[in-house]
Formats: C-alpha cells, structure tokens, sequence
C-alpha cells in the first residue's frame, strides 16, 4: 500500500509449525491495511504476537473490527450495548464471575457449547502477575495434519459430546449438587472430533468441555481424548507466551487450544479481551 | 471378662450422627477387656477419637489386634507411613493425593478393609491437615423413602482411574493408562450389610452409574456425597500429637483436608482385615 511505505511490517516465525510475532506500530494496525494479512497468517500460524504494542482499549476495539465482525456475548461487554473490552482477572471486584474463568486454565477452544464458536479472541496485557500466567497456545490443525493416516482414518468421523460442566470439574471435581445443575443447565453439544473448515484444512476439536466420544465406551473414549489432546500439545505443536506490559495477542479459535499457566490469583494480572464472531460453524 | 477387672468402656458422644470420643487409659485399651464394646461403638457411630492416647508403633499393632484381624500392609508387621513429603514415602505420595477427597478404601477389594486406625505423630499447622469423615449409614438411614427406592439396586463402576481426574484432571496418556490398567469393579450404591443395616457406597472412586446417562450419573453421584457429607452426618477431625483414630472404613467415607506436603505431617497407620463383602 501507498501509505505504508515508511511503517514498519516485520513477521517473525516463533516456533516452526505455531507462532508468529509481527513488529509493527500502532498506526498500521488501526489503518486496517494489513488486515487481510493478519487474518491469513493467523489461519495459517494460530497465533500471532504484537509485542508490546500498547493499544489502548478503544484502540483494541477499533483494531478488532478491522479484521471482522466484533463479537458481543452475553454478559460481557458494556451493557449499554457499546464495544466494550470485557477483563480478564481472577479479582472478583473486577470480574464477580472470576471462577468462571478457573476452566481457563486447562487446554480448551472457546465456544464448544455454540453451533459457531467465536474466530478469534485478542487480548492485552494490562497487568502481569510476578510468576507464572504465560498462555499456552497449540497448533490444532497442525496436529491433525502431522497424525499418520491411519490415525486419520481411526478418528475421521466420530463425534464428541462437549458439556461445559465436564469441564467444571476440573477445577472443582467435588461440586454441590446446586453447582452442578448451574453447569448443566448450559447443555451439551455434539461436535465431530476432526473439523472440516471451508478452506478444507481440518482441525481437531477437543478440549476440556469434552465429555466422551459417541459409541465409545468411557474408558476408551478417555483414553482417546487424552491420547489426542498429549499429540496435539507436543512442543512442536505449542507455543507458550510470556507476556510483557502492552503485548497484545491475537489466535484462531477454530485452530488452536489454549490455555493460562496458573498465577496468584490476587497478583492483579489484567487482561483485556476482545472477540471476533464466528464465521463458520463446527462441522 | 470385663467383670474380673472391671474395666468399663468410657465414651462420649461428638456429634448426634457421627463419632465418639474414648476415654479409656491405654492399659486399659491394650488389656483387650473392653475390645467388643468398641467395636460395637465404631459401627454404631463410625469414627472413634482416642485423644492424645500416646500409642507406639508396637502398641497401635497390638491394639489393632484386639479388635481383629490385623492386616499386614506390604512386608511384614509394621504401621504405615502417612505423609505427603516424598522424601519419606517416594512411591505412595502420589497416590495419597486422592485421598484429599472423599473416598471408601478398597472399592478395588471384593472384602475391603474393615477399619483403619491412624495415630498422629506429627501434625500440620491448626486450620489444615485435619481429617474428614462421614457417615454413609446415617446419610443413608436419613434419606427420604421414594429416594432409597429410586436408588435401590443401582451399581456403580468404581476405578483409581476416576480418582486421578480429581487431582490431575490433564493426565499423560501413559498415566491414565497406568490407571485404567488397575481395573475396575462394580459395587451396589446401597451395600446391604450382614447385620441388615444399609450403607452407601461413594467417594472418588466412582466414575459412573452403570446403565445410566452420564449427565444422570453425575448427578446422582455428586448429590448423594453431599447429602453424605453434609453437616449432620460429617465430622472433621482436628489433630493433636498422640491422637488416635479409628474409623469404619464400610460405613463411612473419609478424606484429608489440604495441608502443606513439605510441612512434615505424619501418621502411622494400621488397618484390619475386611469381614465382609460388598455384596
């Protein structure tokens, strides 16, 4: 473009099959003539990092409808219906759903409970916590293209059923009957285990809302999801990120998992979080 | 035998649904004269605090013989070693993590242990470490009676495989595997006993009710150990050095609450042999 000849445009890979960090300046972000090139190198490489860019929040907002339709959700964003970006903390006087979040740190894809699951999330590093918190991120869809053939052939098909409360009791495996019928009352949803995109790239879909895979017995089916879920999380597949002040993250949803590193929860680590709506469905 | 001596059982009562306390000397513990009536207390009441009663290894195994059949656990007599350091207990810390939550012991047993007695050498900082128990025949005994029929005759699919997800709900494939390996067994949820009291049949252990839709499952489950460990049914037990408890591993579930494992608690532990089956 005209206009960018002075701005700087620099994409750096970060590990080979996941990853990259694109050094550029706020004014070329905001201007959205790079939008289509963030969107095809985060398809392609799952995630991508602005290392310290220090966009303000309106500029976050501003940023995430360059690359597509902003996603609202319910409960979150302002409640006068503007953009708003929506905290990441585990500070109840910030976020009063904070334990909401505690699934967050086990490997999962956002969305699993809605036929079309959001495109990507963009998040901010607004304060860090001293130790821990990194966001690990993995490949899903280089993990499925890595598997034999004869895994694909094995898997190809089969059908997961995802319930949000399964993934509940990973932080809390001892729940009150009440918590469990809150959880429950989300439902379940039925997702194929391999994702056939439009681009007809697949990906896997897996996760802790995965509660067992449909005409498997329990024990197999376990062993299934975990045998899938250690392939796809390898260090080849993965990439964890170390946040500094203002990094901003952006990752595709439909081909990543992703996950925080546990943190003190009273460290004041803030994220700032904005969406982009789903474009296609699970199939 | 008690007439000769006159050695009389001493008991109070800690709450209405669950425990008592024994306030026996040792001597008279280790005579063996008042052996029956303590075993009609422990299941008559669950959990048994001897407080501060001061046993030594060889003690708490001869004490343990006067109510039974001592089972032997690994090689030879001896208590076992409770504790969360792995310096001490290198292979066992592992598995004892599961016993932060609510748990039967034996569930893998066709006759699971009768009782376990556990004699606090050291304990962990006031507030943490205490012990957990609660009652599975008053919980049950307590329950409305369209309940006790809906649930009358289910079974239940018990596993180390169900546990492992409380405490590392991402396991490695080579664990779970290492798990599943163990096996499962499949338990009545009501354990009909010889003497015709009923008891429930939970804790980690179970993964699923068998022939029933996993979401109907978790309910059913997750609501009976509340109700199980609900208040009036549930006691938790407060360490001091020299404590010594015994509790009824058939009518009771027990866990131990969350303590620092690099606080040095330990406890000896001693068991008796199961004398009936779960079915």
């Amino acid at each position: 473009m005209a206009t960018a000849v002075s701005s700087r445009w620099e994409v750096v890979d970060m590990a080979p099959k996941i990853g990259s960090s694109i050094h550029t300046d706020k004014d070329t972000l905001l201007s959205g003539a790079r939008a289509k090139d963030i969107r095809e190198i985060m398809e392609r490489r799952g995630v991508i990092v602005f290392p310290e860019i220090h966009l303000t929040d309106e500029e976050q907002i501003a940023f995430t409808h360059t690359l597509g339709t902003f996603a609202h959700e319910d409960g979150e964003g302002a409640k006068d219906g503007k953009d708003a970006v929506y905290p990441i903390t585990m500070d109840e006087s910030i976020n009063p759903i904070a334990n909401y979040l505690k699934g967050a740190f086990f490997w999962h894809i956002d969305g699993t409970m809605s036929e079309k699951p959001i495109l990507a999330s963009i998040m901010s590093a607004r304060a860090l916590a001293p130790e821990g918190g990194e966001t690990d991120f993995c490949n899903t869809y280089a993990a499925w293209d890595d598997l034999s053939d004869a895994e694909k052939a094995e898997i190809e098909g089969l059908k997961v059923i995802h319930a949000m409360w399964r993934s509940q009791l990973y932080w809390r495996p001892e729940p009150s009957h009440a918590e469990l019928q809150q959880w429950m009352a989300r439902g379940t949803n039925t997702l194929p285990l391999v994702w056939k995109h439009h681009s007809d790239r697949k990906s896997l879909v897996l996760g802790a809302t995965a509660l067992q895979v449909e005409g498997l017995g329990i024990m197999e089916s376990e062993a299934l999801l975990v045998r899938l879920r250690d392939w796809a999380t390898r260090p080849e597949f993965s990439y964890r990120h170390t946040w500094k002040l203002g990094d901003m993250v952006i990752w595709d949803n439909t081909g990543t998992m992703h996950r925080a590193l546990p943190y003190d929860h009273k460290s004041g680590r803030l994220m700032h979080r904005t969406k982009l709506e789903g474009e296609e469905a699970f199939v | 035998m008690s007439v000769a001596t006159g050695i009389r059982l001493n008991a109070e009562d800690i709450k209405p649904g669950i425990g008592s306390r024994i306030l026996n000397s040792k001597e008279e513990l280790l005579s063996g004269e008042i052996a029956t009536e303590i075993r009609e207390l422990l299941e008559a009441r669950g959990v048994l605090v001897f407080p501060q009663v001061g046993f030594t290894d060889d003690e708490q195994i001869a004490f343990t013989k006067t109510l039974g059949t001592y089972a032997p656990e690994g090689e030879g007599e001896g208590v076992t070693k409770i504790t969360l350091d792995v310096k001490e207990n290198p292979s066992s810390a592992e598995y004892l993590k599961g016993s932060l939550y609510w748990h039967i012991d034996g569930t893998r047993n066709d006759v699971p242990i009768l009782a376990s007695l556990l004699s606090c050498k050291v304990p962990s900082p006031k507030g943490t470490g205490n012990t957990g128990f609660a009652n599975t025949y008053a919980a049950y005994e307590a329950l409305p009676e369209d309940q006790k029929a809906e649930i009358e005759g289910l079974r239940v699919a018990h596993g180390p495989w169900a546990s492992l997800f409380y405490y590392e709900p991402e396991p490695s494939l080579a664990k779970l595997k290492g798990y599943q390996a163990i096996g499962e067994a499949e338990l009545p949820l009501v354990w009909k006993h010889r003497s015709g009291r009923k008891s429930l049949i939970l804790g980690c252990t179970a993964q699923r009710v068998i022939d029933v839709d996993a979401l109907k499952s978790a309910q059913i489950l997750v609501g009976l150990r509340e109700w199980a460990t609900s208040e009036p049914f549930s006691y938790s037990h407060e360490w001091e050095v020299g404590d010594l408890v015994i509790w009824d591993n058939t009518g009771t579930m027990h866990r131990a609450e969350a303590y620092d494992p690099t606080c040095g608690r330990m406890m000896h532990r001693t068991k008796l042999q199961g004398e009936e089956s779960f079915e």
